[in-house]
Order: C-alpha cells, then structure tokens, then sequence
C-alpha cells in the first residue's frame, strides 16, 4: 500500500482549497477524487501516533490512529464521498467548499492525538456546518443557522474552558485514553454531550437539520453529533451517567419524532433517538456494548444520510417538505425510485434482517442484558419500536401514499442522475453489510462475542417487527400528520428567553416605581425634620412654610420664665 | 395489508413456539411470544401516549415562535 503520510484530513482541506483555483469543468472530478485519496492515507497510517510536532512548547499529534479511530475515519470518508456524489449536479461551488471543510474538521477531529488540535478542528466543525444550513438561503435556514451557531460556540467556549482546567491540573495535553478525576472532565464531557444532542441540550438538531438544503443536509447528518460519539468513546467510557442519559434519549427521540409534520424534521429527531442507543453503549463500558456503539455510529451514518437523501430528492423535485403537503397526491408513481432507496434506509434503521441495523443495534440491547440492566433494556426495545413505526410506516404512508381522494397531480422536477447514483451507492452499502456482518465486524476497535443470526434472535426480531406492524396498521389513523409544530427544550431561548427580557423589563419598572416612591417619602421626612412645628398645618393639607426664626422660635421671655421656675423647683426639692 | 400482517404475526408466533430457547436469563425470556406481546403492546402504547402529549401539551401554530 502506498503511504501517503499525510493526514486523511488534509485531503479535503487541500481539495477546497484547490477546488477554488481550478477551472470550473473539472472541479466535480476533483471533488469525486478526493475520498479516495484521503482513504489512500488512512490505509498507509499504521496504528500508532504519526505526524507529531512541537508548537510552543505542546506536543501536538494530527494522526493518532488505532482501531477506534479508524472505523470512524473509514466511515466519515465513505460519507464525504456519498454526500459528494449526490451533490454532483449542485453548481453552488461553496456548498462544496464547506461540505468539504467540514468532512476535513471532523476527520481531522477523529484523528487528534492531543487535545488542542482536537479543539481547533471541533471549532472548525461548527462554523463550516453551520454554512451548510444557510447554503438553503430561506429565511428560516438563516435564523436556524444563527441559532445552531450560537448553542455551538457556546459548546466550544465550554470544552475551550474544560481543556484550559485540564491542562492546568494535569499539565499533558495528550488526548488517547479515558480522562479521569478533576472538574475539568465535567466540563468537557457536557460540551461532548451538546454536540451528540443528549437533551436537554439537544433542540440545536431537529430545530437547524431541517432547514439545511437537501444536499448540505446529508453531511449534517453524518458528522457533528457521530465525531461526539468516538469523543466520548474515547474519553468516557463507561461513564453510568451516559447509560441512562442514553436509554432516556433513545426514547424521547423517538416520542418527539411521532409528533412531526416536516419529514426531515422526523428524521432528525430519529438522529437524537439514534444517538441515544450510541451514548447508552459508551455508558454500560464494555467491550460489545462500546464495539455496538462504534457498529452502530457506523451503519447509522449510512442509513441516515440514505433517509436525508430520499426525503431531500423529494423535497429537490417538489418543493415541498410536509406530510399534509404530500398526503394523496400519488407521488408514488411519480417518485418510486426514491420511495425504494427510502424504504431501504427505513428497514435499515428499524434493523430488519439482512439490513445494516440489524447487526449493530443488537449488540447494545445485548449488552444492556449482560450488564443485568434490564430497565435499560426495556426503554431501548420500545424505542426500537418507535423507530420502526414512524420511519416505516408513518413518513413513508403518509408522504408517497395517504388518503385515496388525490388532490390533484404535482408538477415535479425530475431527478439529477447523481442523487439517484449517492441513493443507489449507500443502499448497497446498507444491504452489503447487513448480509456480511463481519466486514463492519473486524474492523470494531474491541473484542467481543456475537452472532446476530441466531434462530432464537432473528425470531424474536420478525415477532417484534410483525405485531408493531399489525398494531401500527390498526392505529394508522391515530398518526394522521397535524400541521404545525411541536415544543421542545429550544422553547428556553426562543420564547422563554424573551419572556425572561419582559421580566426584567417588569423588574426595572418595579425597581423604579419603588424609588419614587421612596423618594417622596425622603423628601417629606426632610420636610418635617426642618420644621416640625408646621405638622399642625401638613396635617390639614396647608403647605407647610419654610422655618422662620421669627414666626416659629418661642419668644426669650419665655426661656426666661422656664428657667426661674426650674430653679424655683429644684430649690424647693432641695430646702425642704 | 391487514390480513398479510395477521398472518405473518401468527407464523413468526408460531415459529417462535416451536424454536428451542438457548439459555434463557430472564424469566420473561423464557416466554415464546414475549416480543410479539411487547411489540403489540408497546407500539399502541407509544401511539398513544405521545399523541396524548401532543395534543395536550406540544402542538402549537406553525407560527408560534415568530410572534411577538
């Protein structure tokens, strides 16, 4: 194998660079070669800590490669590639300028050995991501794209202090095993935990994902949330905290997700529940369940980016993005090419047999079951189910089919070849793997034992995937799309923020109605301190004169006259 | 559909009588058609309950956050 020993990152950072300066005709050729090239690198890259240097007195490290960096660079490459592909026909060259920035950070993030490379390509994520939301240039998209920003730099101001607090403490900025004891690891594990969207701290995804172009939105799906998962893989393992952080995730997903018009809305807050099966792995800590997580990050970035890419070429040839919009308008017999590469990213992420799911999300649930976490178990399952409902049924029923009254045909654009090749590209993948287990298998970062074709287990799955299909079927009706939206956690600074602003503004008026008040009454004290001797007249409601010595001091004769009588009365207390 | 459906479910509970249990852990494990009940149950439940929530404390207007 040649050995291209530079980082598989600074592939794509070259490629947007030189994408820039090259000739608009070759440039889509350009950016189909890239993947390649950096997969090139990563093969030449031994495991091993490469490409160290010396910058002001740090040790940094931009290829620290072992299993668990590698089968997350072999899949964000993969992605860069797919995403690449189906964007081929997109003329908007910085869309491809950011999407390649971004595949970069997130691989280079992947790869950092140290904890201040780590930092800067983590940073770099979130602002060449949040181009690819306003690459959609709607309203909407830019607000979002505001809104997404600020919750990330704020993440990134939060793993900044937590890194600075580490550094401090322990006085090594190397980034390869589990950090341990300190505060500084709570502030790095919460920043790692925003970018994976554990909730609370998780409404930045389904609030930004949706409003992305259909092309930007691909890469999306597949970095930011998946670059926490290896962190926190790598930094936190078996952390209890993210067991049941995880389980809840998986299920509150799943639950928001029922609730949604928009169809790539739906899907992002299946990332969420997603995610959730991922960090529960990393929390139960051992080697099938952090291998599942790896697994899982694995076939969930293919299946994912393939439900993006199916809901985005409906949304490419339609212009619209809602199920009430779509519900009987037979877009199946106008777009059945992207219902079946649909379906199949459905029955992936529902992990039906012979699907990519189907060997990576067991491994979790299993793993919860040898641990004795059986609560754990429980809340995973029934999410499982809720994936399969809506991903399955719901979106795809009410999207292409829905009622039998058509509302008229649609006006669609037809299909750019190049998003029907990424389609065709990742479903094979997701076949590919759910019939081969074992090439996803061998390159999991550490050992485990099992075998998702047992009869028992392949059983229990098609009992499970049946008896929700029939009760699904039953209660069709009940999961009628609602137009409009649903709260989450994002209602905090969205409208709460701006009731707290209205609180305070309250507060301020208080605090001034208060001090007039106390202000009269200061200067009525003041006013009756200088002369009590008008109280008679204040009490009557006459203005009260200013002190006069000669209207208001007592006459001398009578201090005189008391005086004389005081001596007169101590003389006779005294004499007698 | 409803009828293919049916009939799938009785086949996979079928086969799921029939099939031998390896070494069951739990005591629910040891119970044939557990994950046809929980798949029945569990996926009414979740309709429920979350369309529940939905109506009585999620849904809002399409243009909820852009008033003022």
């Amino acid at each position: 194998m040649t050995n291209l020993s530079v980082p598989p990152a600074f592939w794509f950072f070259a490629g947007a660079v030189a994408m820039l300066v090259m000739p608009k005709r070759g440039r889509p050729l350009l950016r189909l070669a890239i993947p390649p090239l950096a997969l090139l690198s990563l093969m030449g890259l031994p495991e091993g800590r490469h490409l160290q240097f010396e910058l002001l007195g740090f040790e940094l490290c931009l290829g620290q490669v072992d299993k668990l960096s590698a089968v997350f660079g072999y899949v964000f490459i993969i992605i860069a590639f797919a995403g690449l592909l189906y964007s081929l026909h997109v003329r908007d060259d910085s869309e491809h300028f950011w999407a390649m920035l971004y595949a970069g950070s997130a691989i280079g993030a992947v790869f950092s050995g140290d904890l201040i490379s780590f930092y800067l390509f983590w940073e770099l994520m979130a602002i060449s991501s949040v181009f690819l939301i306003w690459s959609h240039r709607t309203p909407q998209a830019i607000a979002a794209g505001f809104r997404y920003l600020l919750v990330h730099l704020f993440g990134g101001a939060l793993l900044l202090a937590g890194i600075l607090l580490w550094v401090h403490q322990k006085g090594t900025i190397e980034f390869s095993g589990p950090l341990g004891g300190g505060g500084a690891r709570w502030l790095i594990l919460v920043s790692f935990m925003l970018n994976a969207a554990v909730p609370p701290l998780h409404p930045w995804l389904p609030d930004a994902y949706p409003e992305a172009s259909p092309t930007g939105a691909i890469y999306l799906t597949a970095y930011t949330t998946k670059a926490s998962v290896y962190a926190l893989l790598r930094a936190f393992p078996g952390e209890g905290i993210l067991m049941w952080l995880g389980a809840i995730m998986a299920l509150y997903g799943v639950i928001w997700a029922i609730l949604q018009n928009d169809i790539r809305r739906l899907l992002a807050y299946h990332i969420v529940s997603q995610v959730g099966y991922m960090v529960c792995g990393v929390g139960i800590g051992t080697a099938l369940s952090m291998s599942g997580s790896a697994a899982h990050a694995f076939t969930h970035i293919l299946y994912k980016a393939l439900l993006f890419m199916g809901t985005g070429a409906l949304i490419h040839a339609t212009g619209m993005r809602k199920m009430t919009q779509f519900q009987g308008r037979g877009l199946f017999r106008l777009l059945p090419e992207a219902f079946l590469f649909y379906m199949i990213g459905a029955f992936s992420i529902s992990s039906v047999p012979l699907f990519s799911g189907y060997i990576s999300k067991p491994m979790i649930l299993e793993a919860a079951l040898h641990e004795d976490q059986e609560v754990v178990y429980f809340l995973l399952h029934l999410a499982s189910i809720g994936t399969w409902l809506c991903t399955a049924f719901k979106l795809p029923y009410y999207t292409w089919f829905g009622e039998k009254t058509p509302r008229g045909t649609l006006r669609i654009d037809p299909l750019p070849l190049s998003m029907k090749l990424g389609m065709a590209f990742l479903s094979s993948l997701c076949v590919l793997l759910g019939i081969y287990p074992s090439l996803l298998y061998r390159l999991l970062p550490y050992p485990f034992e099992f075998s998702p074709y047992s009869a028992r287990h392949l059983i229990d799955t098609l009992q499970m995937l049946s008896a929700s299909a029939l009760s699904v079927w039953l209660l069709l009706g009940i999961l009628k799309p609602h137009e409009g939206i649903t709260l989450d956690t994002d209602w905090l600074y969205r409208k709460g923020a701006r009731e707290f602003v209205a609180f305070c503004g309250w507060l301020y008026d208080l605090r001034h109605q208060i001090q007039g008040r106390m202000r009269t009454l200061v200067k009525a004290l003041v006013l009756l301190s200088s002369n009590p001797l008008e109280i008679p007249r204040l009490l009557k409601g006459v203005a009260p004169r200013p002190y006069d010595p000669d209207r208001h001091r007592l006459p001398v004769g009578i201090g005189v006259l008391l005086s004389v009588l005081s001596f007169f009365l101590l003389s006779l207390v005294l004499f007698l | 559909m409803r009828v293919i459906l049916l009939i799938l479910v009785f086949v996979f509970g079928l086969m799921g009588m029939l099939a031998p249990h390896g070494h069951p852990e739990f005591s629910w494990q040891k119970l044939p058609i557990f994950d046809l009940v929980f798949g029945l149950l569990g996926c009414a439940l979740l309709i429920l309950f979350s369309e529940a929530l939905g109506k009585y404390f999620l849904f809002r207007r399409e243009d909820y956050y852009d008033e003022p």
